[in-house]
């Protein structure tokens, strides 16, 4: 039996269906929502599989591992740390060529990886198709389909895992690149070994790098890594490997970095990918008239009015219900409390005390239950996104981007989701203020019922 | 010209982004960098829009579309 617990951490874009997969695994019910940035820390669970415990770790969703912003630094320092053994990189199928490019970093980290492509129902029904024998091909490491929300895949991912926790270098990776115009000495080797090999320019620089550090740091882990962000110019890599770096360092190589990682995905996509606009119009149309300029605003408003409608029409047709319900039960326990020849002093407390009391308390369920209900809808359905864009110029009236609503609204359904929405506003209360970047979800084909 | 002035529906190509550094690479991230093609889904009269990077739709607001430098194809 082994001391240790395999511990898995869950990373990948925001939105991309992690806690979902986490819930999935562990029967946690943590929160999850369409849109991005719903998970603000890191959460801890476990599993039994095959009679072992699996630590489970889900962490908030990220773009990329650079150092630019505290999540970013966070959730890079956590996954290079000994507390996790296998990384799963979590990715959004119908969206693969945005979340490559974070998978691409993780590899580069030299830590376990293993490739989960969730949302494939989602992949299936646009008729999208994914060559599942070439993509671990080029990428190096294993890669499993799965889908969070139908549950399917998830035996087979955490087999992988569990198979996978000590191999750094998973698959055998074939490019099928011309290496003639490579002067690189290393070239051959390289391409066997990375799934990203950059330009001779770049791979010169990453070896000089390499050099130099690992004479200063022998004992160094996975020196390419430090290598590329360092020549990425990453100040925390930099601030803990202090040295002369100037005269490699000539110029900004970090854009150029970025680029040819774009550029090899570009090249994996095209290899491995088919079909992949066909079905994206219909969501289009929706979209359009929900993010009307003119049309948007009522439509908010419509949608709002439902909801409240909803709540307070439907809920007050079932409240009657449960008024009847109450009654017949009050009346049920008074009847049997006499026949049991309690006293009068009992009956009266729990008739007109304890069940007038509580049941007068419990008559707004239907109501609370039905707003949730509502919410939780609109949330799931990705409307959330397009109303930050549609309120966007009047909230900013206030000072807020049209993004600080997702809260504001949630606030409205319940003061528990409200609270946890408000610790999105308070962490990015800078970057709100000045920047409007929201995705829109790719699962949006419940639109279709609204 | 600017990526605001951008029509509806129109395919445009990334030349110049003149954005905050973090800004700039918070984009490049996300896969705009310059000479990426990105399609104006929906525009808003102040600058606000939707544009598709790469298969995904993103709101933008004007501080952004307003300091990048497009051209058409
Ligand atoms: N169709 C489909 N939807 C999914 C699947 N997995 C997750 N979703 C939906 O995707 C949305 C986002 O899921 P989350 O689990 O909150 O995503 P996350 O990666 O934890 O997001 P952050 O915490 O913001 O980083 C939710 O609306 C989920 O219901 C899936 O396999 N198929
Ligand atoms: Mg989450």
């Amino acid at each position: 039996m082994s001391t240790k617990q395999l511990a898995i951490g869950f990373v990948g874009n925001p939105n991309c269906g992690k806690t979902t997969l986490f819930n999935a695994y562990t029967g946690a019910n943590l929160k999850v929502a369409n849109w991005p940035g719903v998970t603000v820390e890191k959460k801890e669970g476990a599993m039994r599989f095959h009679d072992e415990t699996y630590r489970l770790v889900d962490l908030p969703g990220t773009y990329s591992l650079t150092s630019y912003t505290m999540e970013e630094t966070v959730t890079r320092e956590y996954i290079m740390s000994d507390d996790v053994d296998v990384i799963v990189d979590v990715a959004d199928a119908s969206a693969l060529e945005r979340n490559l490019y974070l998978t691409l970093q993780m590899i580069e980290l030299g830590k376990p990886v293993v490739l989960a492509l969730n949302m494939m129902d989602i992949v299936q029904e646009r008729g999208m198709e994914i060559d599942f024998h070439r993509l671990p091909e080029m990428l190096g490491i294993p890669c499993i389909p799965v889908s969070a929300r139908k549950k399917t895949g998830l035996e087979i991912l955490i087999h992988t895992v569990a198979h996978h926790k000590d191999k750094v270098q998973g698959e055998k990776i074939i490019h099928h690149h011309e290496l003639e115009d490579s002067h690189h000495e290393h070239a051959q080797e390289h391409h066997k070994k990375y799934a990203m090999v950059y330009t001779d320019e770049i791979e010169d620089k990453i070896d000089e790098l390499s050099s130099r550090l690992l004479a200063s740091y022998p004992d160094i882990q996975n020196v390419r890594w430090h290598a590329i962000k360092i020549l990425e110019n990453d100040q925390e890599v930099k601030k803990n490997h202090p040295l002369d770096y100037s005269d490699i360092l000539d110029k900004d190589y970090e854009k150029e970095i970025i680029n040819q990682k774009f550029s090899f995905i570009e090249e994996v996509i095209s290899e491995c990918v088919a079909n992949r606009v066909k079905k994206a119009e219909s969501t289009d149309h929706v979209d359009e008239l929900l993010t009307h300029p003119v049309l948007g605003l009522p439509i908010f408003l419509l949608i709002m009015a439902g909801v409240f409608f909803l709540t307070f029409n439907v809920g007050d047709w079932l409240k009657g219900y449960f008024e009847i319900v109450l009654e017949w039960l009050t009346e049920a326990v008074t009847l049997g409390l006499t026949s049991a020849g309690a006293g009068e002093m009992l009956i009266s407390l729990v008739a007109d005390g304890i069940l007038a009391g509580v049941g007068g308390i419990l008559t707004f369920l239907p109501n609370i239950f039905i707003l949730f209900l509502a919410l939780a809808f609109l949330e799931d359905s990705g409307y959330m996104a397009r109303v930050a864009y549609v309120m966007d110029g009047i909230m900013g009236k206030i000072g807020l981007s049209g993004r600080a609503f997702l809260p504001m609204l949630l606030g409205f359904g319940c003061t528990v989701p409200a609270v946890m929405a408000s610790r999105v506003l308070e962490n990015h209360r800078d970057r709100m203020k000045t920047i409007l970047i929201t995705p829109f979800m790719s699962t949006v084909q419940d639109f279709r019922f609204m | 010209m600017k990526l605001y002035e951008g029509q509806k529906g129109s395919t445009l190509q990334v030349v110049h982004m003149d954005l905050p550094l973090q800004l700039e690479r918070r984009l490049e991230v996300l896969g705009m960098l310059e000479g990426t093609k990105i399609t104006v889904v929906n525009r808003k009269k102040k600058g606000a829009m939707i544009i598709k990077i790469r298969g995904t739709r993103f709101a933008v607001g004007q501080n952004i579309t307003e300091y990048v430098e497009v051209k058409e194809v």
